[in-house]
């Protein structure tokens, strides 16, 4: 028994970094976008540190565009001035959990305070400027603060209080926070630079929350502009007429449902968000029907863990190939589901997102 | 041996901080459902010391709506529980009612509702027994919209409880009774989320939730609602109709909902687990109260006067925290229905 059919000119599948860069574009130029996400995308786990290439300007435009679209929903975010690598939080070590994605430590960070909030156990001051000293010669003073307001549900008099600690009982310059929960406003950080005048950032450890951030930033963005993003569907297969593809089966929960469509979007990332299940040289379903092939991955000793992180999907300007080797005139692939832009071979959100950017108007072509 | 959830974890920790039991009680309590789930079948000495958190899992499958590498951490921490914990009073408790009535709760009275139709309304213990008013009320408004909804004269448990506590035996004895029940009718509808996915798992029966019936065959516009008084509501997602059933259905809410006149609904800032689900309600009441007791101070602040939920074991444990009414969707949009008897 199947759901009510889901119609658009365009389907995504995958509600990560590349799908939903791809769909806002889409959704600019007034396409009906349906983006299905099955899960957790890996940009959920990731640091949300973006590397842009400066000399891109694909990636200017993707910058100009979506920063403003971030800051609308209170956002903060500091622009280096040289690439930052990203640096996702899975398998981390001690040295990466510590950073944040907002502040580089340096040996030269005599003015920074780490400050421990009560109650929230992902990051211990004293630990932190142990190992930071140890590791990086750096001289932050560690903290303790004991908030009255919760800032989920309180930020107003989180902000208040904490801002007027920072600003009366902390002498250095630049404040390092612990991971808040995801559900603070995104302003909060913002308004206690304001309240303090000092720099405040947040820290980023396995368990923190700024992919939680970025990723609702990039649906913020494109639920704005009208997509449709249709959350814990899967894509369980693909109908293939010829060279097109119309239609594509999902599902949401125990029930199917049908989708129609004039393009499709493959975005479903590679092994470690589950899209793109492989094993050796071959996709498994429901992916199945396409070509895979693997990048040199030089760096990555395990000859097992090279085939895989390395595999992706066989696109002809963009477009997805078949394993019988026919390019399908409507079906696009963006993201880590394509060789190389998976993130053990160095390549972060950056490349994906600016990849996704620059396909979008292929996408409407074939329309 | 090791499985594909001890193999396939990466260690992110997304998991331990999706956990609303976590949250709640924290680490020193329970230590979630990566240590459960992936790291206790590995490590057996430790498994002793397990047991007992073992039966804190409300098996909400939030952890694995967060796994990326979409484990099946749940049924893990199920397998576990059947393997090493101590069955609990309350399990024995179901797995006797069930060998006696049919039923894990002793059956109430029946509702008013044709002994024969087309279209199968499926009670299940809870609403029988606890949430009567569910029953009645989804009755109810099948039978005004037109439809031939009738409730069989004799049904036993769908098995989704016993199932989750490892009596195999009595789950397919059920099983194979309700078949020629079930076989009869054109449709089965249900307002239990855990019955609706036990139902076609296990029967292969294209149970609906009444949610989906309402919607999908009835739809919204051709229901017709009494003008209340205006009202602000906060809607609770259940997480066997979420996570299982499917997300789709909590879309069906909204927009029911929005076609009542003078009705509001309100989002939460916290959203989650009743706290009820997995055998929890029966084994560790306390917890169970402690996390409804989120669910209704998060409605509360958002202004809400009464906490709906599309599911009647969630009702129940909600009710448990007390200071806000709670109702189960159907009844309520029942009783806002002109076409009530």
């Amino acid at each position: 028994m199947s759901l009510p059919d889901v119609d658009a000119d365009v389907l995504v599948a995958g509600g990560g970094a590349a799908g939903l860069v791809v769909a806002t574009r889409l959704a600019l130029d007034g396409r009906s976008v349906t983006v299905a996400s099955s899960a957790t995308p890996a940009t959920l786990l990731s640091t949300g540190r973006i590397l842009l290439d400066h000399d891109d300007p694909e990636a200017e435009e993707w910058a100009s565009f979506f920063l403003a679209q971030f800051r609308r929903q209170g956002a903060h975010y500091v622009m280096s001035k040289r690439p930052v690598v990203a640096i996702t939080n899975l398998g981390t070590g001690m040295r990466q959990s510590l950073t944040s994605p907002l502040f580089d430590w340096t040996s030269k960070d005599r003015d920074v305070a780490v400050v421990g909030l009560v109650g929230n156990s992902d990051l211990d001051p004293d630990l932190v400027s142990l190992e930071m000293g140890r590791s990086r010669r750096a001289k932050p003073r560690p903290y303790w603060f004991s908030p009255s307001f919760s800032p989920e549900l309180d930020p107003g008099g989180f902000a208040e209080e904490l801002g007027n600690v920072l600003m009366n009982d902390v002498a250095e310059g630049t404040v390092v926070l612990p991971p808040l929960p995801h559900n603070t406003p995104y302003g909060l950080l913002a308004e206690l630079r304001k309240r303090s005048g000092k720099k405040v950032v947040e820290a980023a450890t396995p368990l923190s929350w700024p992919g939680r951030r970025f990723q609702s930033l990039l649906e913020g963005t494109a639920e704005r502009l009208g997509v449709r993003i249709l959350r814990d569907r899967r894509l369980l297969s693909i109908d293939v007429n010829g060279r097109e593809a119309n239609r594509a089966l999902l599902s949401s929960g125990v029930r199917t449902q049908r989708a129609t469509f004039n393009g499709l979007v493959l975005a479903t990332g590679n092994v470690v968000s589950g899209g793109l299940a492989v094993s050796g040289r071959e996709v498994v379903d429901p992916l199945g029907l396409f070509r895979v092939s693997s990048a040199r991955a030089s760096g990555i000793s395990s000859r097992q863990l090279r085939a895989t992180l390395s595999s992706g999907l066989v696109t002809r300007r963009g477009k997805a190939v078949t394993t019988d080797g026919v390019s399908l005139r409507n079906v696009f692939a963006v993201g880590s589901l394509l060789r190389g832009m998976s993130y053990p071979l160095g390549r972060g959100l950056g490349d994906v997102m600016v990849h996704a950017w620059e396909i979008a108007p292929a996408v409407e072509e074939a329309l | 041996m090791t499985s594909r959830t001890e193999d396939g974890c990466i260690k992110c920790g997304a998991c331990q901080a999706a956990c609303p039991v976590l949250r709640q009680e924290g680490c020193l309590s329970f230590p979630g459902p990566r240590r459960l789930a992936v790291e206790a079948p590995r490590f057996s000495r430790e498994l002793a010391s397990l047991s007992s958190s073992l039966q804190m899992c409300t098996s909400c499958a939030m952890c694995e709506s967060a796994c990326p590498s979409r484990l099946p951490l749940t049924e893990a921490v199920m397998r576990m529980r059947v393997r090493y914990g101590a069955r609990s009073e309350g399990g024995e408790r179901m797995i006797s009612n069930a060998r006696r009535y049919g039923r894990t709760i002793a059956p109430a009275s029946r509702a008013r509702a044709p002994a024969e139709g087309s279209v199968l309304f499926f009670p299940g213990c809870v609403g029988d027994a606890r949430v009567s008013s569910s029953v009645q009320g989804a009755v109810d408004m099948l039978l005004a919209s037109g439809d031939r909804a009738f409730v069989p004269e004799q049904w036993y448990c769908c098995g989704s409880p016993l199932e989750k506590i490892g009596a195999h035996d009595e789950t397919k004895r059920l099983r194979d009774l309700n078949a020629p029940i079930l076989e009869d009718a054109e449709e089965v509808v249900t307002a239990c989320p855990g019955c609706a996915v036990q139902l076609r798992k296990a029967s292969s029966v294209d149970a609906l939730h009444v949610l989906e019936h309402l919607y999908e065959s009835i739809t919204p516009s051709r229901l017709r609602w009494r003008s209340p008084r205006p009202i602000t509501v906060a809607l609770h997602s259940p997480c066997h109709l979420v996570r299982s059933v499917g997300p789709h259905t909590m879309d069906y809410a909204r927009e029911l909902l929005a076609s009542v006149p003078g009705l509001r609904v309100v989002d939460m800032d916290d959203e989650g687990c009743c706290g009820g689900g997995g055998g929890v309600a029966s084994a560790l009441p306390e917890l169970a109260t402690r996390m409804a007791r989120r669910r209704t101070d998060s409605a509360a602040r958002a202004g809400a006067e009464v906490l709906l939920a599309p599911c009647p074991f969630c009702v129940v444990n909600l009710e448990r925290a007390g200071g806000l009414e709670v109702r189960e969707l159907t009844a309520f949009l029942a009783a806002l229905s002109e076409h009530r008897r």
